[in-house]
């Protein structure tokens, strides 16, 4: 069996792109790529604060760039620490270009890009001890990781310090002061879908008005001018960082396109359901973390299924989970949990799709493809079920005053 | 060396990282709650300004545009209350002419911070109306006032002397207050234009007053201002021979007590008990006579009717009296006597030649008939 399929660490390489195509190079490109992203996020949470409003001070200006840069700094300083203590490498240059190789600096910038940009420094430290040490290092390093780092540490630090991560307007959120300056809501796009009534959630089927108005239109969605955490607002750059990575072959192009795909088409039958127009699915791929979730993280070479037909699964699975998880769950973002919860499944997918590509009998494919699909489509329906208008009706004027009632 | 530099530098540049990460964090946070302060502290600004504007438009349709004008010094303190204060004055400009004024005016009422637009007509002197643009007043308390009362600021005349409101009862602090505004108000547009404020010219004319039996301290002053008849309750200082105001059965104005109170000091009573026993009924009452007071000791029976008189202490210039020029009978033993026999004062005339004497005796018997007779 082990000479049959030895499931090695990633990322893979075609033998005729070793040469030019390297792990290096792979690494370079994303953070070529983060490069745009960041100076935008800066822009918009720094200058354009700084501009527009009177005193705003030079640090506060500089901050968003200040938190990346501390974010990649301290991954790259805990990654050196570790490296000394347990790897023995003692002398300074090489240590360098231990971090260098282990590209410590990823995690840290990408924790930076999706936390909220008034996180606690201290938050954020402790988040790149959790990606880089114990759910990188700890894993084995570069290569043996089974789930994204940043991403699981993300999650802890969201949940675990949630306590510490500021949530109203005048003390700090994803809003930047101008945000709050000018945008009539204090909610970011998604958080509408959370808010209930009357026990229900009723958001779901909210019009344009609602989700898209206070924002500008979906240009600015697109452009990235909405609230929310650095990396994610700009859909147009995530876009461009994805023709790049895929010219550059550092990532397939079938996992982005087959989850955001996913995501449109569950987005569009829900909107329809709810009697929404073509803005619906847009708007639900242009906010939140979708696109900077589908280009950088869930293309990681390490944690992702490597086999195509398993990457169609992986892809399809975690388009259907982020709708489940967006618009039934409590949280108003699915993308963080949707793609470690299809990690998990990373080791099993690839067999499966392994399996399924050396199996002869066309009957067999057909029905393992076939309870796949019914799987996902299961979930999928559930989702549109609970979020139909007849699910989600407001309370009965009677139900109200027995509600009124009670309260009383 | 070498050995310990590497880690040392690990460590030290995680810990630069962090304290540098929280010191800047915090600065940034800071400024953040500053700017996020000062969106809101405009925004109030913005909303006020929209009252502001609002309150003018009601009263001046079309204007242009109001205009901060900060030439002139505003009322910074008022009842001794630096938290009442004239905020502002605009001018509302129409066609580049200044068609009104708006105080924007803070006062104290039960609560601080009550903030009222006034808006004033100048030519015509007339507060037009107002409009409360803040409102810290508890709610359910403030809502006791009705409308009559908001209306009666509503198209006041400023020249009037008399520029009184009544506050309401158990609502007293914030009806004060909002009489307070106009007042302010008045007084501000006042001094803008450099004029005195309108002293108040009552004029009260004494009617009548009686005095009380069972406190011969107080008088009850009737007195007129043409319009009305107004009964006041004044109480007599025996010390600095002067009146002072207790109450008055119709509500006066400051001003107005002022003028009643100097009216009633110039019509002092000329005569006054100065004791009285109710049982026996004996009235002993000073009365001035042409040379100081007279004490005379009157007795009334149960109908109110002069039973006795007899005069005690006076210093009379009986050398006069007993002179040779002078023919009459003395007015001290005569006049009692004469108002003893008939019981009242009516009908008997005064001593030609003692005639102040002969009417302070005659009024002496008078207050007390009257003042018996109120009582009763």
């Amino acid at each position: 069996m082990a000479n049959k399929f030895s499931l090695g660490t990633g990322p893979f390489l075609r033998a005729s792109d070793e040469k030019i195509i390297t792990t290096k190079r792979m690494m370079n490109d994303v953070v070529i790529c983060l490069v745009p992203i960041i100076l935008f996020a800066w822009f918009k949470n720094g200058i354009l604060p700084y501009i527009k409003l009177d005193n705003v001070s030079f640090l506060a200006m500089v901050w968003p760039l200040l938190f990346v840069l501390v974010g990649g700094l301290t991954s790259m300083l805990l990654e050196a620490v570790y490296f000394y203590c347990f790897k023995n490498i003692r002398t300074f240059k090489a240590l360098l270009n231990e971090v260098y190789l282990s590209y410590a600096v990823i995690p840290g910038l990408l924790l930076a890009l999706v936390l909220p940009l008034y996180t606690p420094i201290w938050v954020l430290m402790i988040g790149c001890l959790f990606a880089n040490i114990i759910f990188k290092m700890l894993f084995g390093g570069f290569g043996y990781n089974i789930f994204n780092p940043a991403l699981l540490a993300y999650v802890i630090v969201i949940t675990a310090f949630s306590f510490a991560i500021p949530t109203n307007a005048t003390s700090g959120t994803t809003f930047n002061p101008y945000e709050d300056y000018y945008l009539e809501t204090g909610v970011t796009p998604l958080t509408n879908y959370t808010m209930k009534q009357d026990d229900k959630l009723v958001n779901i089927g909210a019009d344009y008005d609602t989700l898209v108005k206070p924002y500008g239109s979906l240009a600015n969605f697109a452009i990235g001018t909405i609230p929310g955490a650095m990396g994610e607002t700009s859909a147009i750059l995530c876009i461009l960082a994805f023709i790049y990575l895929v010219i550059r072959k550092t990532i397939s192009w079938q996992v982005p396109v087959i989850y955001v795909g996913t995501v449109f088409v569950i987005t569009l039958i829900v909107g329809l359901v709810n009697g929404q127009g073509l803005w619906y699915p847009v708007f639900n791929v242009l906010s939140g973390g979708l696109l900077f979730g589908a280009v950088f993280m869930a293309t990681e070479p390490v944690t992702t299924p490597r086999s195509p037909n398993g990457k169609i699964i992986f892809a399809l699975g975690l388009g259907v989970l982020t709708c489940l998880f967006r618009l039934v769950g409590s949280f108003p973002e699915g993308v963080a949990t949707s793609i470690l919860f299809m990690c998990l499944f990373t080791p099993l997918i690839d067999r499966f799709a392994a399996k399924l590509r050396i199996t002869k009998d066309p009957w067999k494919i057909a029905v393992k493809y076939a309870a796949i699909a019914i799987l996902f489509i299961a979930i999928a329906g559930y989702t549109v079920f609970k979020t139909s208008p007849a699910q989600n009706k407001p309370a009965s004027e009677q139900d109200r005053i027995a509600i009124t009632e009670v309260l009383e | 060396m070498k050995k310990v530099l590497l880690p040392l530098g690990l460590a030290l540049s995680l810990i630069v990282i962090f304290v540098l990460g929280v010191v800047v964090a915090e600065s940034v946070t800071k400024n953040r709650e500053k700017v996020v302060n000062d969106i809101l502290v405009e925004e109030v600004k913005a909303a006020e300004m929209r009252a502001l504007n609002s309150a003018a438009e009601t009263y001046f349709e079309d204007f242009d545009k109001l205009e901060l004008d900060e030439e002139k010094p505003l009322i910074t303190s008022y009842e001794d209350s630096d938290k009442n204060k004239v905020l502002a004055r605009y001018q509302i400009i129409k066609e580049n002419a200044e068609v009104g004024i708006l105080y924007y005016i803070e006062v104290v009422g039960k609560n601080e911070g009550l903030r009222v637009a006034v808006v004033i007509e100048p030519t015509s002197r007339n507060i037009l109306g107002y409009k409360i643009v803040v409102n810290n007043e508890s709610t359910d308390y403030f809502e006791k006032l009705d409308e009559t009362f908001f209306n009666q600021f509503v198209n006041v005349d400023m020249k009037k002397p008399v520029f009184d409101f009544t506050p309401v009862a158990t609502i007293t602090l914030s009806s004060k207050a909002i009489i307070r505004v106009m007042k302010m108000a008045r007084e501000q547009f006042y001094q803008d234009i450099d004029e005195e404020l309108p002293i108040p010219s009552v004029d009260f004319t004494f009617v009548s007053a009686v005095q009380w039996l069972s406190d011969i301290s107080i008088f009850t002053y009737t007195m007129s201002d043409g319009t009305r008849s107004v009964d006041a309750k004044l109480k007599y200082d025996t010390s600095k021979r002067e009146l002072s105001f207790v109450d008055a059965d119709t509500v006066l104005s400051e001003e107005e007590i002022e003028a009643l109170v100097a009216t009633a000091n110039q019509n002092k009573p000329a005569a006054r008990i100065t004791a009285y026993n109710p049982n026996t009924r004996v009235f002993t009452v000073s009365s001035t006579g042409y040379n100081g007071p007279i004490i005379c000791n009157i007795t009334l029976d149960e109908n109110g009717k002069v039973t006795g008189y007899t005069v005690g202490e006076h210093d009379h210039d009986e050398s006069y009296i007993y002179s040779p020029q002078y023919s009459e009978p003395d007015p001290i033993i005569n006049i009692p006597k004469l108002i003893r026999e008939s019981g009242d004062t009516e009908g008997i005339e005064t001593i030609t030649g003692a005639t102040v004497t002969s009417n302070a005796l005659i009024r002496a018997a008078n207050v007390a008939m009257q003042s018996w007779r109120a009582d009763k």
